[in-house]
């Protein structure tokens, strides 16, 4: 009897231990927000909310909010006061971060993200050629949610295609790691579609040099085991031939000499020809397109090298991987001899299929 | 030898084994690795091996002083030195168990306030959980080693651990050794408060059925946690870079962030919410440990002090207010816990020692 | 005519007999007669309502008419009935009018009475069960009569050692009450706590055998039943000789046994006519549909307030835009959902069968869809309640059902209150309620709790009968192993 007593006790008491609700028709979601540069230190902040219809669950954002101040999370309260549901930041999916605003630093805006329990760590970052909140303006998905949009761009690129991946986790492991440096995927819009354009090198935190595809592709390549992604070589007589990557390993090998690090990088992949132009492909020819493709590999990836070198900068995390192969690593020793160390690229292509013809 | 108690009340000696590692293991797992990986960095594994061994050892000295004596604590304080002392040794131990509860259920609703409901205050949430660990004790020791069977449904989370395969750096791992001896036991030395729990086997040692054949369990038990640690501070080497770690305050819960199934993203929800499985079997034997001590001690039921002990762990629960504050608690009962396994367990293994021999020399 | 007559344990003076009779005749239907012989008359008396006219017009009236003067011995061993006794005392002479004896007593003769059982047996014939109907199996039920059960259950356990034992419960409905068990099998302290309990009630009338179920319980304010009542002998004759005792009433179709754990609820007996991965599969999937049942709408109600943005990208339109008109906060939402359902099932409960079809159709259909569609609820939501709704009543023991119906109601207002973490201290406190349960002084959670691995084979799964060698340990019978296991299934070669 003192039991039930004690129980309705504490359920009266209940009452007061009330907890705000968030019920999910009367908030404001937004899956996409992107951070500008502004004039006095100050930075804009966009955030793209979605507009459900009852009945409908196809969702077409309509609605942009943007403003000015010093944090972000300032800024949402004034936004708030412009809209009748209040904003949770908790399913944002894309962060989107304008050029000017890269190149200043990112690690200021990303610690209101990394303290935030309600956020997610694979939410993807990009940078933007220009300014974010004009990539948000633009009308570049007629049908679907523009931050759903975002997050399967990027998404599929990653998981089936040909851009590294970086996700927020990754970005602070190599920002606050030693021995590894950030890299972002670049969004640019053209004729109001968007397309990933490269990728974007950092140095701590700030934005220093940017890839084009090509390098992006043969970073990926270089970065791990991938599976996909398609390669064309100008082969000799001036044609291009195309081949598929079927599967494509890489292992680091750290030279022996102390005084003068070596890295050699060794890159194995088996290829598929698709697209042979006609060409009759004999031993002698598919073994000629071997060397094309080898060669092809190996010039860009030692320009990858060398610029990076020339900005101090390790997309590729050579640190890292020397740190766990050596004992007593120091990181200033090896940010001083990085600028000349020697970094070797063999490519080693092995065409294993040819499609259906011969 | 039989346990002292009627059999209606004894537990089985399989049950120690669940009983020792729901004690062991406790939900100070989630901050744990902090701090290690800052001394040790990826040697931390080691610390980790070299700390469940000495808690092995601890285990056999424990099962040594209660085999030799055939009863629990308070009656070989009782036994050795006398009634006063023995008395003043018994009431520490009261205090060390309700600072303990208060801890753990303090750092829960912290855990709670700050990934789940940020406006929620403290007290409701505290005088539910004692509401339920009231009911929970109320029937009896059994009732407790049954709330830690079925708290074992927590390593279901350990699948989590498979989401974030992606994101591990096996580099991180190596060079291996390549920090001195001196670094790994301050490593260890830090992580004797996660280990800490077997002390209990003290209290409820006349509650097992037979208990000298309980030792080996308790040593499974000390095993299973062991190896949960290992891996725990295993993935937090293989995703987390050690600078990363600093900032981090509760590593093991971020790592939630990473599971995405297809229904369900945001799984903190589930990970913070399920601490309490974590929390409520510790709490209901550190509130029915010092009641059981009272009982001998001044013969009062343990039913009319445990609504006593009820409003103390509530007012202390409510008087530490911020995260500052429990991290100070949390440094003051590691430093007790230490010393009571590391200082005052030999003292009285070999004060224990020392008597069998008087014993059978006379 | 004479004489102060001390009704009781007393010797009858005769001359008082038809002063007795006048007392009994208060009642309508109790009948007495003299039958004028040469030596005197000879009074008989019974009651019309309880004996059958047959037996006494043809055996004993005929015998009467045909020996007029026989003396009261002769007649008790003439008479062709095999239930007959001669009574001395008051109290056992009404007893046994009570129950549909005659009585005949001579007048003028310091005799005893004599007493003549010629019972009408009223009742339901045994038919099919209506409750636990299998399809395979036999399909006998019990019936009212407690003669007729004890038929059915000695049938299928012709062994020496089943017991019955008899009590009297009810100082208005005095119903018989048996306790069936099999000496040997079934532990003597649970069998003596048992009927302890029974003989200890003090209640007035006892109608059904449910009501003693709950008198003997171990803890009535548990909405947890901690006996099993079943209509089918076959099951009965399982559970005794499972070392279960089992407790029948007279005027009651349901056998009640005891002791039970929480895992017997979830087993029909059809499991055990079924080959054993079907009736495993089928036992898995009524355990999750019990916890679907209990958890689905907490969920619901937990999600949607609080945790909305756990949800995956994918789902998040479809959910948001099926609630988006809906004016009530989630919680009302599943409430008025839930009380619909419950309101259709008492509803239906109570309708003749005929005009029962057409609410069905109304209920479901009709309020179903006008609902959505005046925007009183989600669709998504309907077919959650629905579905916990149907789920619930996947346990094959009635009391069960209404339990796991009852058991979700706490946990949607905690999770009202604090979302998930109040659906998991609601979980800690229904599993520490269920801890300190037990049955006749067993553990409610064994064989998971105490843990027992030998035990644990006939819980979730139910392995094939060559592993049945022994019987639970937690009924600690005396005669643990039912057939050697050594005989069982030799391992062979290939081709061999």
């Amino acid at each position: 009897m003192k039991r039930l007593l004690f129980l309705l006790l504490g359920i009266c008491m209940l009452l007061t231990g009330c907890v705000k609700q968030q019920i999910l028709d009367k908030i404001t979601l937004s899956f996409v927000c992107a951070f500008d540069e502004a004039p006095e230190d100050q930075i804009e902040f966009t955030i793209a909310t979605p507009k459900f219809s009852a009945g409908k669950s196809r969702t077409v954002t309509n609605i942009l909010q943007s403003k000015i101040g010093h944090t972000s999370r300032n800024i949402t309260e004034l936004m708030s006061l412009q809209l009748n549901r209040p904003i949770k930041p908790g399913k944002l999916s894309v962060i989107l971060f304008g050029k000017e605003l890269a190149e200043k630093g990112l690690a200021d805006d990303l610690d209101v993200i990394l303290r935030d329990p309600l956020t997610s760590r694979r939410m993807y970052l990009a940078v933007v050629d220009g300014k974010a909140k004009e990539i948000l303006k633009a009308n570049f998905s007629s049908n679907e949610e523009k931050g759903m949009f975002l997050y399967n761009l990027i998404d599929t690129n990653v998981r089936n295609g040909i851009v590294p991946r970086q996700v927020l986790h990754d970005f602070e492991y190599a920002y606050v790691g030693k021995g590894r440096d950030p890299f972002l995927p670049i969004l640019s819009l053209q004729n109001n579609q968007i397309m990933i354009s490269g990728l974007a090198l950092f140095k701590d935190d700030k934005y220093v040099r940017s890839l084009d595809v090509k390098q992006m592709q043969v970073m990926k390549l270089l970065q791990g085991n991938s599976k996909f992604g398609t390669l064309e070589a100008k082969q000799d007589n001036g044609t291009y031939m195309a081949v598929k990557n079927d599967e494509s390993k890489v292992n680091y090998q750290l030279g022996n000499d102390v005084s003068s690090p070596k890295v050699t990088i060794n890159l194995n992949l088996n290829a598929e020809i698709i697209d042979a132009k006609g060409t009759q492909l004999t031993i002698e020819e598919q073994r000629r397109i071997k060397d094309r493709f080898e060669q092809d590999l190996t010039t860009t990836g030692k320009e990858l090298f060398q610029s990076c070198k020339e900005e101090g900068i390790d997309p590729l995390g050579l640190g890292d991987f020397v740190r766990s192969k050596t004992r007593n690593w120091n990181e200033e020793e090896w940010k001083q001899g990085y600028s000349t160390m020697n970094i070797a690229l063999n490519v080693n292509v092995n065409l294993t299929e040819m499609g259906i013809r011969k | 030898m039989k346990s002292t108690e009627q059999p209606r009340f004894t537990i089985s000696p399989f049950l120690v084994f669940v009983f020792i590692q729901a004690m062991q293991f406790g939900s100070e797992y989630l901050s744990m690795s902090t701090k290690p990986i800052q001394w040790a960095g990826q040697d931390t594994w080691i610390s980790v091996l070299l700390c469940g061994g000495c808690f092995h050892i601890a285990i056999w000295m424990i099962y040594r002083i209660l085999n030799h004596n055939g009863m629990d604590l308070p009656g070989i304080h009782h036994q050795f030195f006398g009634r006063w002392a023995g008395g003043v040794l018994n009431f520490i131990f009261i205090v060390y168990f309700l600072l303990i509860a208060s801890y753990e259920l303090r750092f829960f609703i912290e855990i709670i306030q700050v990934w789940l409901f940020p406006e929620l205050t403290t007290w409701p949430l505290a005088l539910v959980m004692l509401l339920l660990v009231y009911y929970i004790v109320a029937g009896g020791f059994r009732v407790i080693v049954g709330i830690c069977l079925f708290s074992l449904i927590r390593y279901i989370t350990i699948f989590a651990l498979l989401f974030p395969a992606v994101f591990f750096h096996y580099g991180n791992l190596s060079p291996v050794f390549d920090h001195s001896l001196n670094v790994l036991v301050q490593a260890g030395k830090s992580l004797t408060f996660p280990f800490g729990g077997v002390e209990a086997l003290f209290f409820c040692y006349t509650f097992i059925e037979a208990p000298q054949k309980s030792e080996k369990w308790a040593y499974w038990a000390n095993a299973l946690t062991t190896v949960s640690y290992l891996l725990i501070i295993l993935f937090t080497l293989l995703l987390f870079k050690p600078e990363q770690l600093p900032k981090e305050i509760w590593p093991q819960l971020t790592k939630y962030k990473f599971i995405q199934f297809p229904f369900i993203e945001r799984f903190e929800y589930i990970g913070a919410a399920s601490q309490i499985l974590w929390v409520i079997p510790i709490l209901c034997f550190c509130l029915w440990a010092p009641s059981r001590i009272c009982k001998l001690m001044f013969g009062m039921k343990q039913l009319t002090a445990l609504p006593f002990l009820f409003v103390l762990i509530f007012t202390a629960v409510c008087l530490i207010p911020g995260h500052e504050s429990i991290e100070a608690v949390q440094k003051m009962l590691s430093e007790i816990g230490f010393y009571l396994i590391f200082a005052y367990l030999p003292f009285l293994f070999i004060v224990s020692v020392i008597r069998m021999k008087v014993r059978r020399v006379a | 005519m004479n004489g102060v007559i001390n009704l009781g344990n007393e010797w009858l003076n005769v001359q008082s007999v038809p002063q007795l009779w006048k007392e009994l005749s208060e009642s309508a239907d109790f009948v007495c007669y003299e039958h004028l012989k040469n030596t005197g008359s000879v009074y008989i008396g019974y009651f019309k309502s309880l004996t059958e006219p047959e037996v006494l017009q043809r055996h004993i009236l005929g015998c009467l008419s045909s020996h007029p003067d026989i003396s009261l011995e002769d007649l008790y061993v003439l008479i062709p009935i095999a239930e007959k006794e001669l009574a001395t005392k008051w109290d056992d002479i009404q007893n046994k009018l009570y129950r549909g004896f005659v009585a005949i007593q001579y007048s003028g003769q310091s005799h005893p009475c004599m007493l003549v059982n010629a019972a009408a047996s009223k009742g339901r014939s045994v038919t099919m069960p209506e409750i636990e109907f299998t399809v395979e199996g036999p399909k006998e039920a019990f019936v009212e009569s407690l003669d007729v059960n004890l038929n059915l259950i000695r049938k299928r356990v012709p062994h020496s050692d089943l017991r019955i034992k008899e009590l009297t419960v009810g100082s208005i409905s005095k119903s018989r009450v048996a306790v069936v068990y099999i000496h040997g099998i079934t532990n003597e302290q649970y069998l003596n706590t048992c009927i302890q309990r029974i003989e200890g009630v003090q209640f007035d009338q006892i109608t059904d055998s449910t009501l003693l179920q709950q008198m003997i319980e171990d803890d009535s304010n548990s909405i947890f039943p901690q006996t099993i009542g079943t209509e089918r002998p076959d099951y009965v004759a399982w559970a005794v000789s499972s070392g279960q005792i089992c407790v029948l009433k007279d005027g009651s179709p349901t056998a009640v046994f005891a002791p039970v754990n929480l895992w017997l609820f979830f087993i029909t007996y059809e499991d055990y006519y079924l080959p054993w991965i079907i009736a495993s599969m089928l036992r898995l999937i009524r355990m999750f549909s019990v916890l679907f049942s209990v958890y689905a709408s907490p969920l619901y109600v937990a999600v949607m307030t609080y945790h909305g943005q756990g949800i995956s990208n994918v789902f998040l339109p479809t959910i948001i835009s099926s609630r988006i008109n809906v004016p009530f906060p989630p919680v009302v939402e599943v409430l008025i959902m839930e009380l619909v359902i419950e309101l259709l099932r008492e509803a239906g409960a109570r309708l003749p069968s005929k005009i029962g079809q057409t609410i069905g159709i109304v209920g479901g259909i009709v309020l179903g869809t006008a609902a959505v569609e005046a925007a009183l609820t989600s669709n998504f939501l309907l077919i959650i309640v629905a579905l916990s709704a149907l789920a619930s009543f996947t346990t094959p023991i009635f009391r069960m059902s209404a339990t796991i119906r009852m058991l979700r109601f706490p946990f949607i207002f905690a999770a009202q209150i604090w979302g998930l973490l109040g659906i998991f201290i609601c979980t800690f406190a229904l599993v520490a309620h269920l801890l300190r349960l037990t049955s006749l002084g067993m553990p409610y959670l064994v064989p998971f709790y105490p843990f027992r691995v030998s035990d644990l084979y006939d819980t979730v799964i139910r392995p094939p009968y060559s592993k049945f060698h022994h019987r639970f340990s937690f009924f600690r019978s005396s005669k643990p192993i039912r057939f050697d296991k050594n005989n069982a299934n030799q391992k062979k070669d290939i081709d061999e």
